[in-house]
């Protein structure tokens, strides 16, 4: 335990970056009017459980809606 | 003339759209990563392996280089690769490009804006990644500097402007961002697998990765990484001007 807390200030960036762009895709995915797959929820899940690559695979392959990809393109 | 206005705009567009936030991230981390898990790898081994009595020598600034070496020529330039193939193709098939062209900026000057885009995204994100990684390091190990740093972190720099230069010529001559993508993937994979043979990786801007791990483990490759350097200058020049000799011809 002391440990975790001696090394914590150098940990807090990845968790920092992990939870940042986690709530970045979420925020994508609760804008996005169509998703691939159709499964909102299931986009969630991979972006909440998937650490770091779950948000990505939904920032690139997720989102199927053109209204959001030319305003943020 | 080249329209520095264009290339305001291509950077701009940057920030603002996920890329920068995706291959920011995913550089950032990795050059986090990469001097942890060289630091606590073999404790947390030796941690979870209790029945096997394992000893591992004591790890070093050089195992710290290793692993960000090894992240950044694998993972983290494979993000930056696939999210760099949609830079002209996306831009053709939602026909934004023909607004652009004839607003007064030239094909050579449009592809040559994104070109520095890219290259100016990638040089900054590298040179944040080497800051953070230098400084993990030395909080970690209290020791940065090894011989040969500088001339291999510089030719791991220049195999990203050589795959940013892949990502834009397959940008310019594929109709989809997937088939750019999986194409680029595809070449990247290839150009790793020769890297086995040993004595090509002279002339393989992937051997890079190679030649600065042999660096690491004390063979001198200088003259070889000095050699590797100039052919990936060379290539991504060719690559840089093919991409704007076939634009320029190309019907949009």
């Amino acid at each position: 335990m002391d440990r975790i807390i001696e090394l914590l200030p150098l940990l807090i960036p990845l968790i920092l970056i992990q939870i940042g762009l986690a709530i970045y895709a979420l925020i994508l995915l609760k804008r996005a009017q169509q998703v691939r797959g159709n499964s909102k929820l299931l986009w969630a899940l991979v972006i909440i459980f998937v650490n770091l690559f779950g948000p990505i695979l939904f920032i690139v392959l997720g989102r199927v809606d053109d209204a959001v990809r030319s305003e943020d393109e | 003339m080249f329209n520095f206005a264009f290339l305001k705009k291509e950077i701009k567009e940057m920030i603002k759209t996920p890329k920068l936030i995706i291959i920011g991230s995913v550089f950032v981390f990795f050059a986090i990563i990469g001097p942890l898990s060289a630091k606590y790898m073999n404790e947390l081994i030796a941690m979870f392996a209790t029945d096997i009595e394992i000893s591992f020598p004591d790890p070093t600034h050089i195992q710290s280089w290793e692993q960000f070496y090894s992240n950044i020529t694998s993972i983290s330039m494979i993000v930056f690769l696939i999210m760099m193939t949609g830079t002209v193709v996306a831009e053709k098939n939602k026909g934004s490009i023909y607004l652009i062209l004839t607003k007064n900026v030239t094909r050579t000057s449009l592809l040559l804006s994104k070109m520095l885009a890219g290259v100016l995204l990638f040089t900054s994100i590298f040179i944040i990644s080497v800051l953070i990684s230098w400084y993990y390091t030395w909080v970690l190990f209290g020791q940065v500097v090894y011989e040969g740093l500088m001339l291999s972190l510089f030719s791991v720099y220049m195999l990203g402007i050589f795959f940013s230069m892949i990502a834009i010529f397959l940008s310019v001559v594929l109709k989809s961002t997937t088939h750019a993508a999986l194409l680029a993937f595809a070449i990247y994979a290839v150009l790793n697998i020769l890297t086995i043979l040993s004595s090509i990786n002279l002339y393989n801007p992937a051997g890079a990765a190679t030649l600065v791990l042999n660096q690491l483990k004390g063979v001198d490759v200088t003259h070889n990484l000095i050699i590797n350097i100039i052919m990936t200058i060379l290539i991504s020049s060719i690559l840089a001007v093919a991409s704007v000799r076939i634009f320029k011809k190309q019907e949009l």
